[in-house]
């Protein structure tokens, strides 16, 4: 009985250990590669935030509002979201590295669809980026135009309008990747429609007027003279 | 255009300039000009030069043609294809050249919207001018200095602070210009950039400012403008007038990054102030806006101000809401409202537009609160208040350059401008 469990285990290690001694090396190999990475992109992180100053990009994203509303005010943090940036992008590039030590064919499939979807994940990114940037201005521009002019429910424009813009940025996300391409569309142009009948109550004359009149406090509807303030 | 006018006329000492949009009757205006030049300097030879900007039945007929007259020399009309923008700053140019080309000691601008303009106001412009040479002489209305709200609380105490000297009045419609502060203007490239074209009695007044050119006030009588309806929005006139201080401001930087000597502009004349002249309203209605617009802008204005002003804006804010009215936007939170506001202009913390819209509703306060604050008082308080209020500019002078000239995206453990603010609060 022993002898025959004996028999079955080395008929067993006979099996296993031709697939270990070639499978080890290579998990080894991915850890190390792994190890490193992370050794690399902590080092860098560090450097990173150690560095004073701020670079031109940095700069130029904090002005353009991108960064602000992921990392509030605060003037320290786009260093910080950079360097993790960098320590996310190395230690993704040593995975990559190590999977294909692993398995060849998973890391070239893993590449060839990086090669073709990622462009277009990127483009669908860069662009509501940008939408997502511009409605968060425009809004807060249209914001304060329609505080100060006393038009009625700014907050509620501002909504609209930072909405329509990040939906026109969708709309044309999908156009370019021809992702559901109709059913959006077909809903931005909807919301596009109601928006512009909105604003035309809102804004053309003699409807303005009307408008005004309709929803503005009695405070506003009496405007002062320039010539009262601004001298 | 230079030969144009060098063709056209001849030598004069004074000239008296006019911009109009046509809508003004400067026939009246002229009579009285006639009059004041016969009675106070009849020794001088002079001439009226009207510049008509913008599209009008009787002046021009076409909005980009600039057309100039001169009645002294009988010349009935005269136009010039003007191949820009017809606007108030080509109109000052057109003046300024013709003045220049017919060798002119002094330039005299007069506003054909004032109809207080007597003529002894001629008297008391042109003579400092011509008899003590001073470069820039602007007027000192006769009447309460409450009606003065934006020259008195923000252009000229930030002058003043800036130069260490600056005029009551830096957007009057009526001054003077020496010979040499023409040239000077006539020579610089930046008559189409936005201040000179929005603003540019500020503009004008800023420049003499800045370059050390002399300066002096004269005493003149009541200020009565013809009310004309509002071309724009408050808060896009106000964007306009502010944004053009903060560019001439960050223009001139290098001058007032040093120490500054206060001193008071050379006066003429005695100013009659009024004892209850001012038909201003009580302001209220502008609190009412700021109040309004608090909830909404609350976010943008906390993410601009030092915490510590911004805590002091909600406490007024609130303290208005429940209608306690012995609160007011005093001077010192004032002041400090503008400086940061400049320094997020400059740093660019939120768009400049945006900083803009911003201001209006801060600038609505101030004025209600001046205008609650000094219903009831009498002239000489009124003005002591004015005093106040340039004396916390003054004070607070450092805190502006240090506000303007930190690095906005230094950590706040740094020079930033929310710990300066703070350490100014």
């Amino acid at each position: 009985m022993i002898n025959a469990l004996l028999e079955r285990l080395e008929g067993w290690k006979a099996l296993i250990y031709p697939e270990v001694n070639q499978v080890a090396p290579r998990l080894v190999g991915a850890l190390v590669l792994l190890v490193l990475a992370w050794i690399v992109a902590t080092g860098v992180r560090w450097a990173v935030r150690r560095t004073e100053g701020i670079g031109p990009v940095e700069r130029l994203l904090v002005r353009s509002g991108i960064l602000s509303g992921l990392v509030e005010r605060s003037l320290a943090e786009p260093r910080r979201a950079t360097a993790n940036a960098l320590f996310v992008c190395i230690l993704a590039a040593g995975g990559v590295a190590a999977l294909a030590v692993i398995s060849e064919p998973v890391a070239t499939v893993l590449g060839t669809m990086m090669v073709t979807v990622l462009p277009s994940v990127l483009l669908v990114f860069a662009i509501i980026s940008v939408a997502w940037w511009a409605g968060r201005r425009w809004s807060q521009s249209a914001l304060i135009w329609m505080t100060n002019e006393g038009v009625a429910c700014p907050w509620r424009w501002a909504t609209f309008i930072r909405i329509a813009i990040l939906m026109g940025g969708i709309a044309l996300a999908s156009e370019c990747t021809g992702f559901a391409r109709p059913l959006i569309r077909d809903s931005f142009l909807i919301l596009l429609a109601g928006g512009t009948f909105a604003a035309a109550q809102a804004l053309v004359p003699p409807l303005k007027a009307h408008f005004v009149e309709l929803f503005s406090s009695p405070a506003r509807q009496k405007e002062p003279q320039r010539e009262d303030l601004f001298r | 255009m230079r030969s144009f006018i060098a063709d056209s006329y001849k030598r004069t000492d004074v000239v008296i300039g006019m911009v109009t949009d046509g809508t003004s009757n400067v026939e009246a205006l002229t009579g009285v000009i006639a009059a004041g030049m016969e009675t106070y300097f009849p020794q001088y030879s002079w001439s009226t030069i009207h510049a008509f900007v913008g599209r009008s039945a009787s002046a021009v007929s076409s909005a980009n043609t600039l057309s100039i007259q001169i009645p002294q020399f009988g010349l009935h009309h005269m136009t010039y294809p003007w191949h820009g923008i017809a606007e108030k700053s080509n109109g000052y140019r057109v003046i300024l050249e013709a003045a220049q080309r017919m060798q002119s000691s002094i330039c005299l601008i007069v506003d054909p919207a004032q109809e207080g303009f007597e003529g002894n106001w001629l008297d008391a412009l042109i003579r400092p001018g011509i008899h003590s040479h001073y470069d820039l002489v602007t007027p000192i209305y006769r009447g309460s200095a409450r009606d003065q709200l934006m020259s008195r609380n923000l252009m000229s105490p930030m002058l003043r602070t800036l130069f260490g000297r600056g005029p009551k009045q830096p957007m009057s419609g009526e001054f003077l210009l020496s010979a040499r502060l023409i040239n000077r203007l006539l020579s610089r490239h930046d008559w189409e950039s936005t201040p000179a074209r929005l603003t540019p009695e500020l503009w004008i007044s800023f420049v003499a400012a800045a370059e050390n050119y002399k300066l002096a006030e004269s005493a003149v009588g009541a200020s009565k403008l013809r009310a004309t309806k509002p071309k724009l929005s408050q808060q896009a006139a106000l964007g306009q007038i502010v944004g053009s201080l903060f560019i001439l401001m960050d223009q001139y930087e290098s001058r007032w990054s040093g120490a500054m000597q206060f001193t008071d502009l050379d006066r003429f004349g005695q100013s009659e102030p009024e004892s209850r002249a001012s038909k201003k309203a009580d302001g209220l209605e502008y609190l009412v806006r700021f109040v309004e617009s608090y909830p909404v802008l609350r976010e943008a204005w906390k993410s601009i101000l030092d915490p510590h002003t911004f805590r002091e804006l909600d406490e007024l804010q609130e303290s208005l809401r429940l209608s306690t009215t012995d609160r007011y936007l005093g001077g010192a939170l004032w002041v400090r409202l503008v400086f940061e506001l400049a320094a997020a202009w400059k740093h660019r913390l939120v768009p400049r537009s945006q900083l803009l819209g911003l201001f209006t509703p801060l600038y609505l306060a101030r004025a209600g609160s001046f205008l609650l604050k000094t219903q009831w008082m009498e002239e000489a308080e009124v003005e002591s208040e004015f005093a106040n209020l340039v004396e916390y500019f003054e004070a607070l002078r450092s805190v502006l350059q240090r506000l303007w000239n930190c690095d906005a995206e230094e950590g706040p453990n740094n020079q930033s401008p929310a710990r300066i603010g703070a350490e100014a609060a």
